[in-house]
């Protein structure tokens, strides 16, 4: 633990430079040199060239001439005012650079603390000032706080806990302490839903900020020095000209570049790739990506760093060239001219002397070389222990298990490098980069909730791309929309927007009349099904769940296993779920498993690999991945499917056959199955509640190895359907009515409903072991049949009101003619 | 509290850390001429033939072919040798220029403090005079 007094003590090192703060601010300063600077200027001409005007010039040039010493006086007095504020600038960055145990901005907000109320310095700090704009809060809910609250925190009130580094205080350490020590601070804070991780994120991000724009102009630094282009450095290297026109360089080509320089997220892999490549031999590296493209991009920050000067001594003066594989199988059209053209551009490429030679998707190339007749690897073979030349292959895992890593000869000579894409936390400190740009250059300012909103946004929900690329496709998109809204300040809603309109998924605030929706849930859910009270509550709370954010972000939306007979809702409750909360009866993916039970369930699914064929699953949910996925009997498919959705109900997403990871996150997972119906339906004519007899149940069918103890388990709720009671099913006669009824009215004609008709419909359309499902058959065969009849030999006319008889057992009708004409 | 209370502060800094911050940078300034006129990689590569520029002869016993290698090979190795001589050579006069100024600029550095106080005392001087 560290108090506040060690706090002071500690910053009291850095005193001059926050002293110098307190008189000037930094931007101050700069603006007063640049303004002395030229009246420096203005000044050195009035001494040097004014008094050699020539006299033909008129007063001007006697002006001069009778004023030339107190100008040359004033001119020295300016140089020493302009030389004091250098010196000045000096000292304070000598401090403000200097290596401590403490970060400079809190040891600013330490020693400049009022002692009495450590809050509200922080909030009349600069730091603290920006931070709160940077979390949306603005000046006047600040100083209404700060004048309403009871308790002022006080020096001997705070504490650092527990430093994250024993031995330098950094921003976040006094950021939580403030956030922890100070508990009225923290609940105004949670009035804006700002938790502690999100202030704190804040805080840094405007810390690293300030440090930038200092660090920026050290212009002394060798790492800025670094950057500026030598002479003659490629004198000694030879030229490539066959790799010019099969490859593209990466150091000239700006596609390439802004690929490295929009996003650094992958600087650190390459920093690994460059400690492979300064190796004395076989210092060839396979690049294992998730993609080609990320792959892409990590060479292109590696020649980003070589042109920027940033690396080491063995990999200054290297070229970075990418092998156009497509260009060259389409160059050549046999074995032989395919061999000597390889064979040519690896040659002169060695010889060189410097080309880093980049193989995007080698085991492809491998591959499509080979339907030709030529070994690729073979060819590279030769070159690969060359200290002249080094070879960074790109491979997603896939390839690289299949065709690569197999071959021992070759890799013996590679050192793998596993590239994972990024995640939340990396992407956030990035995006924070990024958006300076863009702030300055489209004059809009982001909260840093819109960015965190970004970052998880894509995490969440765009899965199958590259992370890196959805998220400034985002940026760029919410500053679109809101410049063409007139807005400046972009804020986390701002993100949720963009994100609800690109996948689909309702996002941000809940809406008043979703709100309608999601509290009478079960209400109106049970308008379509009939009875199944514990089903309907687990799947409606689940969605309540989802809506308000606190689930799980990385597995599916929700999950159920629904077990129970046929024909008594199963399916029926996942439609009106569907019809209520999706709005769109698109949105049910609904697979029937019974077909994906033999050997090639997996393939028909997930696609596969040697036959380049999309699986139907993931085709479907990568063009719907917001929605209601549906398995019906899910206890008849293979066993190895259900591993696959043991994963899927884990992790919310798998990899297709072709390695792309495809997001199940935003789906609701029903999996219907019959088995154990038996025990169900028995336990109901028996009247007895299932909700006691679940675990007998759920252990028969574990018993039984339908399913495995963790598949069941995976899911959100086991849920099981009681077979349908005599009044359950006159409901689900009479509701069956309605909908026809709804259907016909608008022809004019209507139906009176009678316990008549429902109970003829309950005899013929309904089975103790069926439930209801013939039921909607029966409807069409005989109810609507008659009526069509009838309406054909004109028996019924518009405005007539249907009435449904029993005479000997059969249905028949009559009508009777109404108001409705 | 009085800005002035910051004089000690920085007159002690003006001849301590300052100093070893200067002698920092200056060698930051040594480095990068010495990196820009890519002194260490054109003396080890004096000889190379420009751009790795290179006529292969034909082999066999064809003199002509032979001997018309030998002259572009040469050429190429004596153009290489001019200009990475040229530039060696003014890399080499920068260097010493950086090093006299850095000199130069430390003893300006050490009487900095009395140098201001001088230009400013002169100048008010002159400007009411």
């Amino acid at each position: 633990m560290i108090t506040f007094a060690e706090l002071k003590n500690k910053s009291s090192k850095l005193f001059p430079a926050i002293f110098l703060e307190k008189f000037s601010s930094f931007n101050g300063r700069r603006k007063t040199r640049t303004f002395v600077l030229w009246f420096l200027v203005l000044l050195f001409f009035a001494t040097v060239i004014g008094p050699t005007l020539p006299l033909s010039f008129g007063s001007a040039a006697t002006f001069f001439r009778d004023y030339e010493t107190n100008f040359r006086s004033g001119f020295f007095f300016v140089m020493s005012i302009w030389l004091s504020l250098y010196l000045v600038e000096a000292f304070y960055y000598s401090f403000y650079f200097k290596k401590t145990d403490v970060d400079f901005e809190v040891a600013k907000l330490a020693i400049n603390s009022n002692d009495e109320n450590i809050t509200k310095s922080f909030l009349d700090s600069n730091i603290g000032e920006y931070t709160m704009m940077r979390l949306g809060i603005g000046t006047d809910q600040i100083n209404n706080f700060t004048t309403q609250r009871q308790n002022k925190i006080k020096e001997t009130e705070f504490d650092l806990q527990n430093p994250i580094n024993k031995d330098f205080i950094s921003i976040r350490d006094y950021g939580s302490a403030l956030y922890e020590n100070d508990s009225e601070f923290s609940f105004f804070l949670s009035q804006y839903k700002i938790d502690r991780d999100t202030f704190v994120g804040a805080l840094e991000w405007v810390d690293d900020t300030e440090w930038k724009i200092r660090s920026q102009s050290k212009w002394w630094d060798r790492s800025h020095l670094a950057r500026i282009k030598g002479l003659g450095k490629n004198w000694a290297f030879g030229k490539v000209y066959l790799l010019e026109k099969y490859g593209h360089s990466i150091m000239s080509d700006k596609a390439y570049l802004d690929l490295g320089e929009r996003w650094r997220v992958y600087e650190k892999d390459a920093v690994r790739v460059e400690s492979i490549l300064v190796k004395k031999q076989d210092a060839n590296v396979a690049l294992v990506a998730p993609t080609t493209n990320i792959g892409m991009q990590i060479t292109a920050s590696l020649g980003k760093m070589i042109l920027n000067g940033d690396v080491l001594f063995e990999v200054e003066n290297k070229r970075i060239f990418v092998l156009d594989t497509i260009s060259i199988m389409e160059a050549v059209t046999d074995s032989n001219a395919l061999e000597v053209l390889i064979r040519d551009i690896l040659f002169q490429a060695n010889g060189a002397g410097n080309v880093i030679l980049v193989i995007p998707n080698l085991p492809a190339f491998t591959e499509h070389a080979e339907t030709l007749g030529v070994d690729v690897v073979n060819l590279l073979v030769d070159f690969l222990s060359s200290t002249r030349m080094q070879i960074v292959s790109i491979s997603d895992k896939q390839g690289f298990h299949q065709v690569l890593e197999p071959n021992l000869g070759l890799m013996q000579h590679f050192e793998k490098v596993l590239v994972e894409d990024v995640n939340k936390n990396s992407a956030i400190k990035i995006l924070q980069n990024e958006v300076h740009r863009t702030e300055v250059r489209d004059d809009v300012f982001f909260t840093y909730q819109s960015l965190k909103t970004i970052a998880e946004g894509a995490e969440r929900y765009f899965v199958g791309s590259t992370y890196s690329d959805k998220i400034l496709d985002l940026i760029e998109e919410v500053v679109v929309r809101a410049k063409s809204e007139g807005k400046k300040v972009i804020e986390a809603e701002d993100a949720y927007k963009i994100i609800s309109i690109k996948t689909g998924v309702p996002q941000g605030q809940i809406s008043n009349s979703e709100k309608m929706i999601l509290g009478n849930l079960e209400e109106i859910l049970h308008k379509r099904v009939i009875g199944q009270n514990m089903a309907i509550d687990a799947i409606s709370g689940s969605m309540r769940r989802a809506r308000s954010g606190i689930t799980d972000p990385n597995r599916p939306m929700g999950s159920f296993l629904f077990i129970g007979p046929t024909g008594v809702g199963k399916t029926e409750t996942v439609k009106a779920l569907n019809e209520v909360f999706f709005k769109n009866e698109n949105k049910i993916i609904r697979l029937d498993m019974s077909e994906y039970n033999g050997g090639d369930a997996i393939e028909k699914l997930i696609g596969s690999y040697s036959n380049k064929t999309t699986g139907i699953l993931a085709s479907k949910i990568r063009d719907q991945q917001y929605g209601v996925l549906l398995l019906d009997e899910f206890e008849k498919t293979s066993d190895k499917v259900k591993d696959l959705f043991l994963q899927i109900l884990d992790e919310g997403q798998f990899n297709d056959s072709q390695g792309n990871k495809i997001n199940c996150r935003n789906l609701i997972i029903v999996a219907t199955s019959n088995a154990g119906s038996q025990l169900i339906f028995n336990a109901t004519q028996q009247g007895k509640d299932l909700s006691v007899m679940k675990d007998e149940i759920v252990g028969q069918i574990i018993d039984e190895r339908i399913f495995k103890p963790e598949l069941i388990n995976r899911f959100d709720g086991t849920v099981l359907f009681h077979s349908l009671q005599k009044d359950h099913l006159q409901k689900i006669a009479k509701l069956m009515l309605e909908k026809l009824n709804k259907r016909i009215v608008k022809n004019g004609i209507k139906i009176e409903l009678n316990e008549e008709i429902t109970d003829y419909l309950v005899s013929i359309g309904s089975d103790p072991k069926f439930g209801a499902r013939e039921m909607n058959r029966k409807i069409k065969d005989e109810v609507e049949s008659l009526i069509a009849d009838k309406i054909i030999s004109n028996e019924i006319q518009t405005g007539d009101t249907i009435l449904f008889l029993i005479e000997n057992g059969k249905l028949n009708l009559t009508s009777k003619n109404n108001s409705l004409k | 509290m009085s800005p002035f209370v910051i004089f000690p502060y920085y007159l002690a800094w003006h001849y301590t850390f300052a100093i070893r911050d200067f002698f920092g940078i200056w060698g930051n300034m040594i480095w990068f001429t010495y990196q820009y006129f890519s002194i260490p990689i054109l003396l080890k590569t004096l000889f190379s033939p420009f751009k790795r520029l290179k006529e292969y002869s034909k082999g066999g016993l064809d003199i002509g072919s032979f001997f018309e290698a030998l002259v572009v090979n040469t050429i190429m190795r004596l153009v290489g040798f001019i200009l990475r001589s040229v530039v060696i050579l003014i890399g080499l006069i920068s260097l010493s220029i950086s090093i006299l100024l850095g000199l130069a600029a430390f003893f300006l550095w050490l009487i900095l403090p009395v140098l201001i106080i001088f230009l400013m005392i002169t100048g008010l001087i002159g400007i009411f005079k």
